[in-house]
């Protein structure tokens, strides 16, 4: 009895480190894969930015009538009219 | 029917109850989560108020947030498309961002909700989402005195406009016309808060405070480089000099060459340029909107203004538009800010889409803007048991009787008492009070109490009915005017000297010395009997001692601190400041009589503002 008692207390030791080297490891994993995103994260994004979005931009920029430089250009004013009468919406996030 | 209002993510968050149509309750995080300005869903604020109102998520016919999270992106996303390649520092910040808190908004409130209650899963509450700019114009129209009155508002940016202009009339409010981003008052403002080295959408009141001690001489260097005015009363702003549509920082080299002055670092000292600078900004500012008011006038005409937003916090620029003469009556929104949005978009809810019809109120809907949390004595009582403080409980009349005395005498007092305000300023519920008459109480408020920059001006709480005696105004109930402080006798204002700079600060300009701003004004509070009757018993008290119904009316916090809401956040604010004495709901307590020591640590405690 005292022998089973004392193996169940071993297992109960040796459960709880364990546990604690699980959660270290965890933690260690966590902070490395933290650190890879901080340094993909502006890699992925900075790829997007200046490939994907900025050639986009550009064209946006050059054919579109709603660019902001186009708008303002010999504008008498910037009063924009509501041009929705009556009440707004409220069901949608737009 | 139970509509709550939130504002959230941007600054201030708070939430706002309408039951029926009647302001019940309104309440910014930051007073229970101690962070200043907190943006955070107004999770411990909403959870108070149904707790107060016994409300379960069954009980509530709608929730409408207070901007709409898809047009907001979309602002985003073009400013960056007018950009790029530049402003890919700001991009790779914001856009993680956007995934979590524009276009997932719905699920985001969804899941603070059921935090809050987990039968916000299973309810079939609405989840609404109005205009930025409409909740604000709804926030100052539907409580306003006025069946009809436009309808003015300017901020930094809601999702798209910076100033709106709406019409309300009875019960419908409609948005006539707006200035879209960048063009921007509020972020033209909080741009030179920054150049002066404030903290952006906080330091702006101390660049409004600063004005007085300069000169305009920038002013039209400013109108000249940084406006393009047109006939309308719109304006551009010129881009060249700003970085705030798509940087990191709010100015651009160009900026601090036109005035050949570097960005101010938190710590350095204050120079007449600077004090210069602060007069030509606050000038240029009042130029701008008096233009625009003066045609909207002429193009809508009616002879009563709503303002909010912002930028209508500024009391000066508030005054001028009501000297300006075209409106006979204006009411501005105690909460104009953001904080204010939670409040407009119930209200908009309510009276807008359900088409339910407004009780106008002489004076306004507001209850003095005593909206907030309230304690019972019992409340009270526990918390300062709690904490071990050493209290006494006169009556009422013993209360006020003392506190007066205790005043006229030199003291500073925490005066908590009643419902906390709703908005940025302390109404004389969760105030510090203190002797205007007292020439060296101003220095000693703001370095031994309140821990601030010594330039900064105190507010003085008036007898509405004894105001005009002592000011150029008699109402002014939430301190959003200016008004000038007469000398004794003759009531003509006091004159002005040719001291420069801080140096002002010594000079004794009026009866009411620690309220009397370097250009002979105050931003003045005046207290009816209606909105706060203990707050009038109590200056009553005062001039029955000393002859004067005045006193100085400063929020009841430290620097970096929220105003106090709970009791137990005004014993520690009063155990770690030079406060003398505390009168707590019924209970009165006095500095020397506590058994604790002062906490050296408390003002450390807080983020400077």
């Amino acid at each position: 009895m005292i022998q089973n008692s004392t193996h169940k207390a071993e297992d109960k030791g040796t459960e709880a480190l364990k546990q604690i080297d699980r959660q270290h490891r965890f933690k260690v994993v966590e902070r490395f894969t933290h650190f890879i995103s901080r340094l993909t994260n502006p890699i992925f994004l900075g790829v997007f930015f200046f490939v994907i979005f900025t050639p986009f931009a550009i064209c946006y920029r050059i054919f579109s009538s709603q660019s902001f430089r186009k708008k303002e250009r010999n504008a008498a004013t910037s009063w924009v009219a509501n041009s929705t009468k009556g009440s707004i919406q409220l069901e949608n996030q737009f | 029917m139970n509509i709550i209002g939130i504002s959230a993510f941007y600054h201030d968050s708070a939430v706002a109850l309408i039951r029926n149509g009647e302001i019940c309750f309104a309440a910014q995080e930051e007073r229970y989560s101690r962070i200043k300005h907190d943006a955070s869903f107004p999770s411990l604020a909403l959870k108070d108020c149904m707790r107060r109102f016994q409300l379960r998520a069954q009980d509530l016919e709608a929730i409408v947030f207070y901007e709409k999270p898809f047009i907001k992106l979309e602002r985003l996303l073009e400013t960056y498309l007018n950009h790029a390649p530049r402003g890919f520092a700001s991009f790779r910040k914001a856009f993680p961002l956007w995934s979590s808190e524009k276009v997932f908004q719905r699920q985001r409130i969804h899941k603070y909700l059921q935090k809050i209650d987990p039968s916000f899963a299973t309810s079939k509450v609405k989840l609404l989402f109005c205009e930025h700019h409409l909740s604000h114009g709804a926030s100052c129209f539907y409580p306003s005195p006025f069946r009809e009155a436009l309808v003015l508002t300017m901020d930094g940016v809601g999702e798209w406009a910076t100033t709106s202009v709406q019409r309300g009339f009875d019960n419908q409010l409609f948005k006539e016309k707006e200035i879209h981003f960048p063009h921007s008052l509020g972020l033209f403002y909080s741009a030179f808060t920054y150049y002066l080295g404030f903290k952006v959408n906080s330091g702006e009141y101390k660049l409004m405070g600063l004005a007085p001690y300069g000169k305009p001489i920038y002013k039209k260097k400013i109108l000249d480089h940084f406006f393009k005015i047109f006939d309308d009363g719109s304006f551009h702003l010129n881009q060249k000099y700003f970085d705030f549509a798509k940087g990191l920082k709010m100015i651009r080299p160009h900026f601090c060459e036109l005035f050949g002055l570097p960005v101010r670092q938190d710590g350095e000292p204050i120079t007449s340029q600077h004090m210069d600078i602060a007069a030509s900004v606050q000038a240029a500012l009042e130029t701008v909107v008096l233009h625009m008011t003066e045609k909207l006038h002429k193009q809508y005409g009616g002879d009563q203004l709503c303002l909010a937003g912002g930028v209508a916090l500024n009391c000066v620029l508030n005054s001028k538009i009501q000297s300006q003469g075209l409106y006979k009556k204006i009411w501005v929104q105690p909460a104009a800010g953001d904080a204010g949005g939670a409040l407009g978009a119930a209200l908009y809810y309510w009276h807008q889409s359900l088409n339910n019809p407004r009780t106008l109120n002489s004076e306004d809907s507001m209850i003095g803007a005593y909206l907030g949390p309230s304690y019972s004595p019992q409340e009270i009582q526990k918390e300062l048991d709690e904490m071990g403080a050493v209290y006494t409980r006169p009556s009422e009349e013993e209360l006020v009787k003392s506190v007066a005395k205790n005043l006229s005498q030199g003291s500073c007092v925490g005066w908590f008492q009643g419902a906390m305000e709703y908005g940025p300023r302390a109404l004389g519920n969760r105030s510090i009070l203190a002797d205007a008459r007292d020439p060296s109480m101003q220095k000693n408020l703001n370095l031994k109490i309140k821990y601030r920059e010594g330039f900064r001006p105190f507010a003085p709480a008036v007898l509405q009915e004894k105001a005009k005696d002592w000011f150029s105004t008699d109402s002014s109930p939430y301190m959003l005017f200016i008004a000038d402080v007469f000398t004794e006798g003759d009531q003509t204002a006091a004159p002005h000297s040719d001291t420069q700079g801080f140096e002002r600060l010594k000079e004794v300009r009026s009866p009411l010395p620690a309220v009397t701003h370097v250009d002979h004004s105050a931003r003045l509070q005046t207290v009816s009997k209606q909105t706060n009757p203990l707050f009038h018993k109590l200056l009553s008290e005062f001039e029955h001692q000393t002859g004067v119904p005045v006193l100085v009316n400063t929020s009841f916090n430290v620097r970096g601190e929220p105003i106090v809401c709970r009791p137990s956040d005004a014993y520690r604010c009063f155990m770690g400041t030079e406060l003398d004495l505390l009168a707590l709901g019924p209970f009165l307590l006095k500095k020397s009589e506590q058994k604790k020591s002062m906490d050296p640590n408390f003002k450390k405690s807080f983020e400077r503002d």
